[in-house]
């Protein structure tokens, strides 16, 4: 079954579908985690969440894209399992990330949604990417979305890894800008 | 590369990595299928297109151009015979043009408002030859403000660099090095556009050691541009091979390096032992000499800057390119 196939079949709640998709790119997804995850069982019960929230979403949801649709929901089960489990020690790459954003955050010790509420947030997020020019957004979400290094991007666009970090500096600092003209003390 | 603060800033970290990644689809799923460096490559913005344009325009015009070029600069400068510098093949305006034009070497990045300035000046002598007003004494200068660069007084001083200075190293770019006696802040909008009225690119041979452009570029030939940023704040930037210096407009033609560059920031510096730089013309628009009065707290001193002879091409030109553009311009294969 290609893609498009599998998504109409599992819209139809077809488990046999299901199965499908968990044979062709449950490595895909496990390969996503461990950028966030260290530990194997963690990666492998967050495999299984994944083929549950799939399950549990499609429908309403008919991802046009299913590879992207299970890239975005393996990342987003691994940095809420992260984020629950303190005990955890943090892979390195998430550790990188989350030191390149840290100048983009709110200075006072608080959840960022408490300070702003988390629609609106979502919103100047949406319009930040949205501003940013097609190749500098390719960069920024494949860097933060799909956690790819900056050696990984080098060697995907042949671009030097100096010039993409001054890209992703760029574009973090523009963000910066934005929090802070919306209210966020830096 | 810095470590989180605090437990609940890294969770604030991880919220902000969690709602990234709930970023538009129509965005997502487009990065994700941009796979490839022919993919990446093919992401053409519209700006690289008008630049194209302009490239056929003016490749279409470069053998008027080139005549009337040669014409202006043979006949632009009268009283002085041209001296060759010992030990240097002597320049002509048509060898200044072609190494314009020519393929830069290496990889362009653009880190500073010194290689913006310098590279705005380049791309619009290459755009705008074609329409060089050979007859006026100095490029012309416009009134339109809306189209001036907006150069933003912030009051407030940027956040102290780290102790490494400037550059690009793991990943972090440094922010500009400044003294706690710099008054003044200005930030280029290093997201926008630099837009100029006018370029002009001319050589010239540092030669005092001791003098101030010499302390942040070194001896030896040397490439200045001056760009008319808006009717206030021209700038000229000297360039020696990856060192760059630049200051601004202090009035006609004078230029004073309390107010120079560093970073994307425009620092004015009261304190500082300055160097004023008076730009002398012919009526053709070539710049004849760099005159310099250094003025200290102690004493007056010159800062010796000699024009080498035949080396000036100037444009007039509304017109404004971002960071972006000109680094996809520069990095283009054939340019």
């Amino acid at each position: 079954m290609n893609d498009i196939q599998i998504v109409d079949m599992i819209f139809m709640r077809s488990e046999a579908a299901l199965e499908e998709m968990s044979d062709k790119y449950s490595s895909l997804c496990a390969s996503v985690m461990r950028k966030v995850l260290d530990n194997d069982s963690d990666i492998e019960e967050c495999v299984n969440d994944v083929r549950l929230a799939v399950w549990n979403s499609i429908p309403p949801n008919r991802p046009e894209n299913l590879r992207a649709y299970l890239c975005t929901l393996s990342r987003n089960t691994a940095l809420n399992k992260l984020k629950y489990n303190k005990r955890m020690r943090r892979n390195r790459e998430l550790t990188v990330m989350l030191s390149e954003l840290d100048d983009c955050l709110p200075y006072e010790d608080e959840e960022l949604g408490a300070q702003l509420e988390k629609e609106r947030l979502q919103g100047i997020l949406n319009s930040f990417v949205s501003s940013l020019d097609e190749k500098t957004r390719v960069l920024f979400i494949r860097r933060y979305v799909y956690f790819e290094s900056p050696e990984e991007l080098s060697a995907r666009f042949d671009i030097s890894v100096n010039t993409i970090n001054v890209k992703l500096h760029r574009a973090r600092i523009k963000l910066k800008k934005i929090l802070e003209k919306e209210g966020f003390a830096v | 590369m810095k470590d989180s603060r605090s437990p609940k800033r890294e969770d604030a970290g991880l919220d902000l990595l969690e709602m990234l990644g709930n970023t538009e689809v129509k965005f997502t799923d487009k990065a994700f299928d941009t796979d490839s460096k022919e993919k990446f490559n093919s992401l053409c913005s519209k700006k690289k297109e008008r630049s194209l344009h302009r490239y056929a325009l003016a490749a279409s015009l470069s053998l008027f151009v080139s005549v009337s070029v040669l014409f202006v600069l043979a006949f632009g400068h009268y009283g002085k015979k041209a001296k060759p510098e010992s030990g240097n093949v002597r320049l002509t305006q048509e060898k200044i043009r072609d190494e314009i034009f020519a393929p830069i070497e290496g990889r362009v990045v653009i880190t500073s408002g010194d290689m913006w300035n310098y590279y705005v000046a380049r791309k619009a002598i290459y755009d705008f030859t074609s329409v060089m007003h050979g007859d006026a004494a100095l490029p012309e200068r416009y009134t339109d403000f809306e189209n001036s660069v907006a150069l933003i007084e912030n009051p407030e001083k940027p956040n102290r660099p780290p102790e490494s200075g400037y550059g690009v190293t793991d990943g972090e770019v440094s922010l500009p090095n400044v003294s706690e006696n710099d008054a003044v802040y200005y930030d280029l909008n290093e997201f926008g556009e630099l837009r100029i009225t006018g370029a002009t690119y001319f050589r010239v041979e540092i030669k005092d050691k001791n003098g101030i452009v010499a302390s942040r570029i070194g001896v030896g030939v040397a490439e200045v541009v001056i760009t008319q940023i808006s009717d206030f704040d021209s700038m000229i930037t000297f360039k020696n091979g990856d060192k760059y210096y630049s200051f601004l407009e202090n009035g006609l033609n004078e230029f004073s390096t309390h107010k120079y560059i560093e970073g994307f920031f425009v620092v004015k510096n009261e304190g500082a032992d300055t160097g004023s730089y008076t730009i002398e013309y012919d009526r053709k628009g070539n710049v004849l000499s760099v005159k310099c009065k250094i003025s200290s707290q102690k004493h007056l001193m010159t800062d010796v800057i000699d024009v080498i002879e035949g080396t000036t091409v100037s444009v007039s030109a509304d017109t404004g390119y971002s960071i972006d553009e000109l680094e996809e311009f520069f990095n283009s294969k054939g340019v």
